[in-house]
């Protein structure tokens, strides 16, 4: 019998026995994962919008999702969910880029301030250049958005400096950035507020250099007000929605997620206790024939969260348990407001006795 | 020529009977009534889970605007800001009132964005909308909904009155005047928006009634009466007669130029 090293590997190593011949829902590319995440870790979130899957799965399967930016209990459900309260660990939308994860940290210590920093709208509402969908409609007033920016650049801090795990999800190298600061936006100027201004507004491409530079000095900087966080990267399986270079919207989402994929390896592999989960692998593997897109082609369907977060859960979290299903939401009710109700009723009754 | 006003309301409303009771009659006043809707009689019905008119209130409204120079005036509901704003939170909040940004902010309170909390405040207040509705079809063209009072300045006036009326609150104070004096407004604007929506009249707080910063005057207010923090007295209640006394008259008026 003929030996070589690929005689001795195991079944992962070869696609045929670890793909072909494996069923799409059993797919498991999970290999040699060091992180283990207890239902007693603090656990943020941040990134592309794929990261708020992680969120909604951690939280209803018993783990503890750190939100740092709860919306008050006066809040319904409802009305926290319209304004982007529990989305993600503290309300800062979708962080696309790692450029843009790296400068919101910067921004949270002070470290760096945009001179575009906010955006008057024509209809008189102001839009936070750097969460411009965060706030319905948009901000009543400067000092409105001002204001809440403060108390969410706290809570940015707060959870950089308590998190026990840091999940981040890499969307995009796409974006656009201010020519004058070089302050990146999460979305182009015009787009959801704002206005496009060629003189002002550059397009720009993060190269593999760029991304890996950018992740490994926010990592840093987590780590300098939390050395011992644990990170995990992920790379959103989304294609882009469209695409600011020359190329084919393919193309360029290939080169994207590329670059991403590229540059969380590099992360892992510089820093300790940085680790990758293959969420992108397993939605994008052949052998699902893309059934884990939907009918657009772009967005993923539930099945393929639950096949990741299954893994996820199983390798990570180690739960033992299949993926809850998304529970619906908890109806909220503020105590301290049923009270007020009690005693207003009490005092309208005595305001009978008084005036008859 | 005289008139007459139904006036039906909650809580509010007895302002305005105690300053009817003080009030002189005569063949040449208006023929002025107010009810208070949580009489036991006249506790809300329910169809499909909601609120409606109570059916005895709805004849005894129907019988009162029957003359032809009968108006109709509610102060139905009109505490939801007090309920919401008038003690001090257990997790305190505060917002920046776009109608008036010149109010501090309760520092060390936690920021809600304006819409959010004009949503909620909005979600609990849809309640009474309903009602008010109902009585407008009533008397429609002849409604009239009144604002409720503004509130006081005087923060003393809010812990005495949380002192007097819970046990279970220990410790809870009164939120500090100027928020209550935004959640007010904000309630304003709700009711306000939805009277001109439904082709209501939206009867503002007596100007006499308000001091430069918007808050209640201290004369519309009986510090000795424990509900003083959210209700006026019977000199804010005559103000409001006043104010009903010049609707009647111009709808009187109105009547008239019609009729020709």
């Amino acid at each position: 019998m003929k030996t070589h090293p690929y005689t001795s590997l195991p079944d992962r190593a070869f696609w045929r026995r670890a793909v072909s011949n494996v069923a799409p829902g059993a797919l498991d590319p999970i290999e040699g994962i060091k992180l283990r995440i207890t239902r007693e870790d603090k656990v943020a979130t941040a990134g592309s919008c794929f990261a708020q899957h992680i969120a909604r799965y951690l939280s209803n399967s018993g783990f503890t999702y750190y939100v740092s930016e709860q919306a008050h209990p006066l809040l319904s459900e409802e009305i926290a969910k319209a304004h982007n309260y529990g989305m993600f660990t503290a309300r800062y939308g979708n962080l696309y880029t790692t450029r843009q994860f790296l400068q919101l940290i910067r921004r949270a210590y002070g470290e760096f301030t945009p001179r575009e920093d906010v955006w008057r709208e024509a209809d008189g509402r102001f839009v936070d250049p750097f969460r411009p969908n965060i706030q319905p409609g948009g901000f009543q007033s400067e000092g409105e958005l001002r204001g809440d920016r403060e108390q969410h650049l706290a809570a940015v801090r707060d959870a950089c400096e308590k998190a026990d795990v840091f999940i981040f999800t890499l969307g995009l190298t796409e974006a656009w950035v201010s020519r004058e600061d070089g302050a990146v936006f999460p979305l182009c100027p015009g787009v959801s507020g704002g206005a496009f201004d060629p003189e002002r507004h550059a397009f720009h491409n993060f190269s593999v250099e760029e991304v890996a530079a950018d992740l490994l000095e926010a990592i840093d900087a987590l780590r300098k007000v939390n050395p011992d966080v644990r990170v995990l990267l992920t790379v959103s399986p989304v294609p882009l929605v469209a695409t600011a270079t020359d190329v084919h919207v393919v193309t360029a989402t290939t080169y994207s997620k590329a670059v991403l994929r590229v540059a969380a390896q590099k992360a892992v592999e510089s820093r300790p206790d940085v680790f990758y989960f293959p969420s992108y692998e397993i939605i994008t593997a052949p052998s699902t024939r893309g059934a884990y897109f939907a009918e657009d082609a772009r967005e993923v369907t539930g099945e393929g969260v639950a096949h990741v977060m299954g893994l996820f859960l199983r390798h990570v979290a180690q739960s033992g348990d299949a993926p809850a299903p998304v529970a619906p939401a908890k109806p909220r009710e503020d105590a301290f407001s049923k009270k007020m109700g009690e005693l207003a009723q009490v005092l309208c009754d005595e305001e009978m006795l008084d005036a008859t | 020529m005289t008139g007459s006003a139904y006036v039906v309301g909650n809580s509010h409303v007895g302002a305005i009977q105690r300053a009817l009771k003080a009030r002189p009659t005569s063949p040449q006043t208006n023929a002025i009534e107010a009810i208070n809707r949580r009489h036991e009689r006249f506790m809300p019905e329910f169809e499909n889970g909601k609120k409606k008119l109570n059916r005895a209130l709805e004849q005894q409204i129907s019988h009162a605007v029957r003359p032809r120079n009968a108006i109709l005036v509610s102060c139905v509901g009109g505490n939801q800001h007090n309920i919401l704003g008038l003690a001090r939170h257990e997790k305190p909040f505060d917002f920046i009132s776009p109608e008036r940004p010149d109010l501090p902010i309760d520092k060390g309170a936690r920021l809600i964005p304006y819409t959010a909390l004009r949503d909620i405040l909005t979600a609990r207040t849809k309640k009474e909308f309903r009602i008010i509705q109902m009585m407008h079809d009533l008397a429609p063209g002849r409604f009239y909904h009144l604002e409720s009072p503004p509130p006081s300045a005087l923060d003393d006036l809010g812990a005495a009155y949380i002192a007097n009326w819970t046990e279970n609150f220990g410790g809870t104070t009164a939120a500090p005047a100027f928020l209550r004096l935004k959640v007010w407004r904000l309630h304003s604007h709700i009711v306000r928006d939805f009277c001109e929506s439904s082709g209501i009249t939206f009867v503002p707080a007596p100007a006499e009634a308000i001091d430069a910063n918007g808050y209640r005057v201290d004369a519309a207010t009986d510090v000795d009466e424990p509900s003083a923090v959210t209700h006026a007295n019977a000199w804010y209640g005559e103000l409001v007669l006043k104010q009903i006394d010049a609707l009647i008259a111009e709808h009187v008026k109105n009547r008239e130029s019609v009729a020709g």
